[in-house]
């Protein structure tokens, strides 16, 4: 998770507008989930990974490792898709029986598999090239823009801002745990990590009480009000993402889209 | 007549838990001096500052700004924080925002000022505490050195008249703590008041016009540091040591290398020029040196 925050302020696209990073990915997220073919979705994937290792500079290697973690999940949720129970023998195109029950997979259902697998991980990498290149900071403003309610927005922020301390805070007590053997036995390790968990909380709490104390001594009336830092808009970035959205839509219909 | 900016008379507070923090405190403080505050872990010192900034409000007792009652209606609370600004120990429980423009941004847009005028605040802010060269990074990859300059900027833009900070130069490398003091005596020369709490004897004394020592929810001493650093029954009582200038300067009186009345040096360079006169004393007449001393 980390990793992904540095590059996320750290890549080619850092200095781009984050309302076209935005735009990119959920324009594309919404091709690939109505989309329904396997061509529309893995030129997709193509694209994304390109744009992300060409364009933003991610290292290929990080950048699969990345696509490796949805897997399992994917997996397990495909074969669900793809094995069927009941029929016949001959009904399938491959199959076993257990007890009373024939398990097997039909040519049907291999292709609505493979058709979803595909999706999915199409929609990931749209998701992935948002948060490769668009620091959090920057999606909190785009959704703003968009009169998401500032409540869900400050504490967007604040959550956001919280995670590194209180990830902090638990590494620090951690180390000093781990340096006084409090993890050497199995048993030691789950009494020191409830303990550890414990006192996080406590920290926590009182951490958010000090903040509104620090917040109440700048004249904090209510709402997290800050300046918004100004970015440019690039045409030609903006002409990208209608060429190749375009592109994407006109390939989706072409192969039985259902989009309009 | 003097002009006081801010201070107390008859303060006490204490915590709902039962600890008594303040018993009584008077204060008065001076426009444009810069306070040292002293005291051991305990003894009220942040209680205090969360009062003159109005965040507590003293049970008995009350807190003079400007000549003027502190009142605790909305309105003049308001008035008071942005006039009395609080830099706090930790960065961390201070900066709320993952961006440095935006944490910098927040006290200034409270006043109500036009966002013109809190970009310009916020650009004079960070040009001061050199955040300038890591403003785009965001806040947690900053180091703890640099979340404090961020947090002293964020109170800066707020253009406060008396500047409170919390054992501001604690966990700062050397470097930094030469670097922030000389932004601390920059910011007095423009007329600010600063109050710091701190634990370092040999900064308070060369660095503060006053200083005050506080002791278990009280003031046990008050005045001008090479006063107070002289005193070594109020040392003792207060568990301080004596500053290593003070020291040196009471060794060379007692071998008789200085002359009389010369008040004790503040600084390495008046204790070193001290030191240059004493060498020369052998060969130069008495008068001339006692003239070159002024």
């Amino acid at each position: 998770m980390l990793p992904i925050d540095r590059y996320a302020y750290n890549n080619g696209l850092s200095t781009s507008h984050p309302a076209e990073k935005f735009a990119f990915s959920m324009v594309t997220l919404i091709i690939c989930l109505s989309a329904s073919d396997m061509i529309t979705s893995l030129t997709v994937i193509l694209t994304m990974a390109g744009v992300v290792v060409i364009r933003a500079g991610i290292p290929v290697g990080f950048y699969l490792k990345l696509m490796i973690v949805p897997m399992t999940f994917l997996v397990i949720g495909v074969i669900t898709v793809a094995v069927s129970v009941g029929g016949t023998e001959a009904y399938f195109l491959y199959s076993f029986t257990v007890g009373a029950f024939t398990l097997g997979v039909t040519a049907g259902s291999l292709i609505l598999a493979g058709n979803l697998f595909i999706k999915s991980l199409s929609a990931v990498s749209c998701l992935y090239f948002l948060s490769l290149t668009t620091p959090m900071v920057e999606i909190i403003l785009v959704l703003k823009r968009l009169h998401v309610p500032t409540v869900i927005i400050e504490l967007m922020s604040l959550i956001y801002r919280f995670i590194f301390v209180l990830m902090d805070t638990a590494g620090q007590m951690y180390t000093a745990q781990s340096s006084r053997l409090g993890y050497s036995s199995l048993s030691r390790g789950y009494s020191s990590i409830s303990q550890l968990v414990t006192n996080l909380f406590v920290k926590a709490y009182r951490q958010a009480d000090n903040l509104s104390v620090t917040l109440m001594s700048r004249c904090y009336k209510g709402d997290l009000s800050v300046l918004e830092p100004e970015y440019t808009v690039s045409k030609r970035n903006i002409m990208f993402i209608g060429v190749t959205d375009i592109a994407f839509i006109i390939l989706s219909q072409l192969h039985g889209g259902n989009l309009f | 007549m003097i002009d006081y900016i801010i201070g107390a008379k008859d303060l006490q507070f204490g915590y709902p838990d039962g600890t008594t923090a303040l018993r009584g405190i008077n204060l008065d403080i001076e426009k444009g001096h810069k306070i040292a505050v002293l005291g051991a872990n305990g003894a009220g010192k942040s209680t205090l500052f969360l009062h003159l900034n109005g965040i507590l409000r003293p049970e008995k007792g009350k807190v003079i700004f400007d000549g003027k009652e502190v009142r605790y209606d909305s309105r003049s609370l308001m008035q008071l924080r942005r006039s009395v600004g609080v830099v706090f120990q930790d960065p961390d429980s201070q900066i709320f925002s993952s961006n440095v423009l935006q944490e910098i941004s927040f006290g200034p847009l409270n006043l109500g000022l036009s966002k013109q005028e809190v970009m310009q605040r916020v650009d004079a802010a960070m040009e001061a505490t050199s955040v300038n060269e890591f403003k785009h990074r965001p806040v947690h990859f900053l180091s703890y050195g640099q979340k404090k300059r961020v947090s002293i900027a964020g109170i800066l833009a707020m253009h406060p008249r008396v500047l409170i900070l919390d054992e501001p130069t604690a966990g700062l490398d050397p470097k930094l703590i030469v670097q922030t003091t000389e932004l601390f005596d920059s910011i007095n020369k423009e007329g600010i008041t600063i109050i710091i709490s701190t634990h370092d004897v040999d900064f308070a004394y060369s660095w503060a016009d006053r200083v005050l020592i506080m002791n278990q929810g009280q003031i046990t001493c008050e005045g001008r540091p090479e006063k107070v650093f002289s005193n070594q029954s109020v040392l003792q009582e207060n568990d301080l040591t004596s500053p290593w200038m003070l020291d040196v300067y009471k060794e060379l009186r007692k071998k008789g290398w200085l002359v009389e009345h010369v008040s004790p040096p503040r600084t390495k360079d008046e204790l070193f020029s001290l030191i240059n006169q004493a060498g020369k004393k052998v060969e130069v007449p008495i008068m001339s040196k006692v003239s070159a001393m002024e």
